[in-house]
């Protein structure tokens, strides 16, 4: 593991500091909940760090030990290469939160809320008033300054609730599922900015169970499953290491179940099976195979559709180790 | 400061809070005000229904009834002489009427069927009446003459005796122990705010509170800013109460205002870290907590006898500890020796210990908060 | 059946909560009881118990004194000790004759003797009097010269009174119950408003209220199974308190009072729950509800009578008391505690006051059924 991260920097060609370490980590909850088993990796300075997983996988419970909030039976973390505690207010000072649950007083306005949590961070006043307006600048909320949370769509909510965690330019940002029940539009929009706070110096921590938006924005990733990591690395390494090169979907008019042994016999094929009236190949590693999938239908005169061919995505990856698709 | 500001802010727009730091104690300020503020003697009695058997009757007696007033216009008996003894008998046992009065062999026999405040009175006038008719006759023996100058002087009765209060003002009412005991209690309602102190700072409450928990202000000082707003708010509803009481219904709290502001300051100390120090302790949701304070207080007022005065008494023999730690008892006997005692040294004595107990409550919930890691979140 | 269930899974869900609350006014209550007993076995015959300070110490304050020994009991009590024996109720009155009182009474000054009474002592009301009546006899008999040796003569007049008698019953004494039975009206306010209410709560937040609507039970069944739950939810709290009562007081259980007294208790818990679906049935925050219910059933119990008891009270506040339920519920504990014998000429006020209560429930129920049909269509 240390010898791929390595790699990875090392190609990269950046003298990097390790942000976040966490070493061995198990949580139980009360009710018996093996949340955290022997959970470890490490985040870089400057990594969008994407942990991706299904519901339930204990990516919040990862985080919320990260920020010293829970209790864990085992383990250590590290951040900024200290150790974290509830009293470790400098550590704190630098990191920014956004959590899952919008977090907002429903008392205070988009103006005073933003203005609210950066003042727990940042003393000076006139210091702060720019951090709130370009924070409001950010999240594109300059309509809604005064405004009630109540009052607020779910997409402007979510902005909120992420502006509140950014607004004091922290070092190390933690975005738990920020885009969860979010509009297309706005998800776009957050996918943009977090981009953006990393180009402008930021290390992110992202949770997602959307393996798209991780393919999307993520520099290294770790996938989680039952509380353990099953897998991490670039999103090409991650796509390298399995044994899938491609998977063609040809709709059909009407299932025959005699073709999935002629398409078994094609090289290469991996499987073959029927979703619905889709017909799924999965072929390996190399040379495309959708000359041959054409040829072989062409020879036995099929009716077909449509066809389409894709590369593999992080939900074959998270299918191939663990046998079960991301989303449930 | 500025944590300070935008929370109390926050507390004021929030109208569940502002109802039970303002509305609520005069609402029932008000209620109280009803229920005792008028219990005074002139305004208690009011005319008498008086039987007085057809055939039994002694005519003096009932012209005598008849005179007898409670103020100007208002009689203190309204007589009625046309039913027999017979019939009046069966009405009391119907529980019609609640006694009559008839005379047998020159006795005035008054029969009842329970004891009351009616039965009270019509029984004192009787006393009253034979006291008068026995001196009547006395100096109709001995000193004849002199019967016109006693009757007029028997007309012109005077009262020797005068109530004090401690502190003192004539005008003083001795029902204001009630409303003292209604301070306390406004007080203790404080305790809401201390809930909603830890609900906003405790990780596990509420996510908001865990996102404040990931941020570098010290919880010690996150603690002190949010009590302090709370105090504000609630302090000035509590004034507010005590100005009601004092302007609007017109309790007459003497030279003991500033004094008793001072109790409702310690006292919003007191009810406040109480309540966040409660909340500390109960594990669970918001809800829970503040229901288990709610009741919490309300039986801590009622130990201190805001509902029953006697069950207070019943405790000070039994349990005398409990009195010196129950925040409300404390309230409550300081308010109250301003009544009892001459002296303000207990007054003052109680209020320390209040103030202790209020650093022991707000330690005791910082220290339970401190550096806490959660179970989950 | 389904309403039934979640009402129960609500019920089990908040229980610890639930038990705290009746644990706590359980103990209220009996607390309450006991220190209530503890008053009124004292209550009828003992004299006022005073503290009286001479400071003029003449042949006319001696008088007094000797006069005061039939009336009141005294005690010695030092006096820089006297404060703490007024907070602890050793003494109920602090009577202090101030220096040259007797002066002033005899040039006919005006004059007083200074007293400082406990402020729920009503025996200590009396006090007052029995001086009085004594010192204006003193002044007619100084003024006009009649006997010499007049404080004899004055003690006897003021023993004369009038007899009292009392109609043999039938029925046995019932004292203290019915006091323990008004407290009831209170704890079974608070207790049915704040439980329910936040049960009611759960229930009807909009969300649940809008699947509730598209679903099969129509909305004035729904209310009705509602009802229903909530009556029994009250039942079962009164027949706690109910058997509290038998533990306290095993006296009454064989008594016929208790019965109409458990009759009346049981129709004005079924009032309060009305009164209380009708509040749940206007608010929709749990603060909200909580707060009414926390107001409305202290704020009533002060006006109707339940910590003092209703002659004692102003006639226009109980005017306006007869609006709440406590009211009625009162009167009746009050009128069963007094009769002498049972019989519907007797018992006739107490029906009508149950029949006041009945009105009550039904009013509030519809109430309720209406404001909750409107709900449901502005929703639409």
């Amino acid at each position: 593991m240390i010898t791929d991260k390595y790699f990875y920097h090392v190609v990269k060609g950046w003298v990097v500091e390790m942000i976040v370490k966490v070493e061995n980590v198990s949580k139980t909850y009360k009710n018996g909940v093996k949340a955290l088993q022997n959970l470890s990796f490490e985040v870089r300075e400057g990594e969008i760090f994407g942990l991706l997983g299904p519901n339930g996988s204990g990516k919040t419970t990862t985080i919320n030990c990260i920020l010293a909030l829970l209790k864990y039976e085992a383990g250590n973390i590290e951040i900024f290469g200290e150790q974290m505690t509830p009293e470790r207010y400098d550590i704190k000072a630098q990191i920014g939160y956004v959590p899952q649950q919008v977090a907002v007083f429903n008392e205070l306005t988009v103006e005073e809320n933003i203005d609210y949590f950066c003042g727990l961070y940042v003393k000076d006043k006139t210091k702060r008033k720019a951090l709130v307006d370009e924070a409001i600048d950010f999240v594109s909320l300059n309509d809604y300054r005064k405004f009630y949370p109540k009052k607020l769509s779910g997409g402007l909510l979510r902005r909120l609730n992420i502006a509140c965690g950014i607004a004091h330019k922290p070092r190390l940002i933690i975005l738990d599922e920020p885009t969860v029940a979010v509009d297309p539009q706005s998800r776009n929009k957050i996918l943009e900015g977090i981009m953006k706070l990393n180009k402008q110096g930021a290390t992110i921590i992202y949770t997602s169970h959307y393996m798209e938006e991780v393919e999307q924005i993520c520099s290294y990733i770790v996938i989680m499953d039952k509380g353990q990591v099953v897998s991490h690395g670039t999103k090409e390494k991650l796509k390298a290491m399995i044994t899938l090169g491609e998977t063609i979907e040809i709709t059909l008019p009407n299932r025959n179940e005699a073709y999935l042994e002629l398409f078994r016999k094609l090289p290469n094929v991996l499987d073959c099976f029927y979703k619905d009236r889709i017909l799924v190949v999965k072929s390996g590693k190399g040379q495309t195979n959708v000359p041959n999938v054409l040829q072989l239908m062409q020879e036995h005169n099929f009716n077909y559709e449509n066809i389409y061919s894709s590369l593999p995505t992080l939900n074959d990856v998270f299918l191939e180790i663990t046998g079960k698709e991301l989303r449930d | 400061m500025r944590i300070y500001f935008t929370r109390l802010k926050c507390l004021l727009r929030d109208k569940g809070n502002l109802f039970w730091a303002i509305i609520f104690p005069i609402c029932l300020g008000t209620f109280f005000y009803l229920g005792f503020g008028r219990l005074t003697m002139d305004s208690m009695i009011d005319t008498v229904d008086a039987y007085v058997a057809s055939d039994y009757t002694l005519d003096i007696l009932v012209k005598e009834m008849q005179e007898v007033k409670i103020n100007n216009d208002k009689p203190l008996f309204n007589v009625d002489v046309s039913k027999s003894k017979d019939e009046l008998e069966q009405l009391l046992l119907d529980n019609k009427i609640k006694g009559y009065i008839y005379i047998e062999n020159d006795e005035i026999v008054y029969r009842v069927n329970s004891s009351g405040l009616e039965q009270t009175i019509t029984k004192s006038f009787l006393d009253q009446y034979l006291q008068i008719t026995t001196l009547i006759i006395k100096v109709n023996t001995t000193n004849p003459d002199k019967l016109l100058d006693v009757l007029t002087d028997l007309g012109n009765q005077q009262s020797y005796v005068k109530e004090i209060l401690a502190g003192s003002n004539p005008k003083a009412n001795r029902l204001n122990i009630y409303f003292y005991a209604l301070i306390a209690m406004a007080c203790m309602y404080g305790s809401f705010w201390g809930v909603g102190l830890v609900r906003d700072i405790e990780a596990d409450n509420s996510p908001l509170a865990a996102r404040v928990n990931i941020t570098p202000t010290h919880k010690f000082k996150l603690i002190i800013m949010y009590f302090l707003a709370a105090l504000t708010l609630h302090f000035f509803g509590n004034v507010v109460l005590v100005l009601y009481l004092k302007y609007l219904l017109q309790v007459e709290f003497s030279n003991n205002l500033a004094l008793i502001i001072l109790t409702s300051f310690v006292g919003t100390i007191g009810g406040i870290t109480f309540g966040s120090f409660i909340a500390v302790l109960v594990t669970g949701s918001p809800e829970k907590k503040e229901g288990i304070v709610n009741v919490i207080s309300l039986f801590l007022s009622f130990l201190s006898g805001l509902m029953v005065l006697e069950v207070k008494y019943f405790i000070d023999h039994n349990i005398p500890i409990l009195g010196y730690i129950n925040p409300a008892s404390l309230l409550t006997d300081s308010l109250y020796s301003l009544y009892y005692y001459n002296s303000i040294s207990r007054y003052f004595t109680r209020l320390a210990i209040l103030a202790v107990l209020s650093i022991v409550f707000i330690i005791g919930t910082y220290i339970k908060m401190r550096g806490n890691r959660y179970d989950s979140v | 059946m389904i309403v039934f269930k979640l009402y129960w899974k609500i019920i089990k869900k908040n229980a610890f909560v639930f038990v705290v609350y009746l644990g706590i006014f359980l103990l209220v209550t009996i607390l309450t009881a006991q220190s209530l007993t503890r008053n009124n076995t004292k209550y009828e015959d003992i004299k006022v118990r005073v503290a009286l300070y001479d400071e003029d110490n003449t042949s006319l304050t001696k008088n007094i004194k000797d006069y005061l020994y039939d009336y009141v009991v005294f005690k010695d009590i030092d006096r820089n000790k006297v404060d703490d024996a007024f907070f602890y109720r050793e003494v109920e009155v602090i009577a202090i004759i101030p220096p040259g009182f007797t002066d002033k009474f005899l040039n006919n000054e005006e004059v007083s003797i200074n007293i400082k009474v406990l402020p729920e002592s009503t025996k200590a009301f009396t006090f007052e009097q029995i001086i009085n009546k004594y010192l204006n006899l003193v002044r007619v008999y100084q003024n006009n010269n009649l006997v010499s040796d007049y404080h004899s003569e004055i003690k006897e007049i003021l023993k004369q009174e009038a007899s009292v008698t009392l109609p043999e019953t039938t029925l046995e004494n019932y004292t203290i119950v019915h006091f323990f039975y008004n407290y009831v009206a209170y704890v079974v306010f608070a207790l049915i408003s704040t439980i329910m209410g936040s049960i009611m709560v759960t229930l009807k937040s909009t969300d649940i209220r809008r699947r509730n609507n598209i679903g099969r039970l129509s909305n004035r069944k729904l209310n009705l199974v509602l009802l229903l739950c909530n009556t029994l939810f009250g039942v079962g709290l009164l027949s706690v308190l109910i058997l509290l009562s038998f533990i306290l007081y095993k006296d009454s259980i064989f008594n016929i009072k208790t019965l109409y007294i458990i009759i009346n208790c049981l129709i004005y818990t079924i009032t309060i729950i009305s009164l209380t679906y009708f509040i749940i049935s206007l608010f929709e925050s749990r603060q909200t509800v909580g707060a009414i219910g926390n107001v409305l059933s202290l704020g009533s119990a002060f006006i109707t009578g339940v910590f003092i008891p209703q002659e004692f009270m102003n006639k226009g506040i109980l005017k306006l008391a007869q609006f709440f339920p406590n009211f009625w519920y009162i009167k009746v504990n009050y009128y069963i505690a007094e009769v002498t014998k049972f019989n519907f000429r007797v018992l006739q006020p107490a029906f009508e006051a149950f029949l006041v209560q009945i009105i009550m429930t039904v009013v509030f129920i519809i109430l309720s059924l209406v404001i909750s049909k409107r709900k449901q269509l502005a929703e639409l």
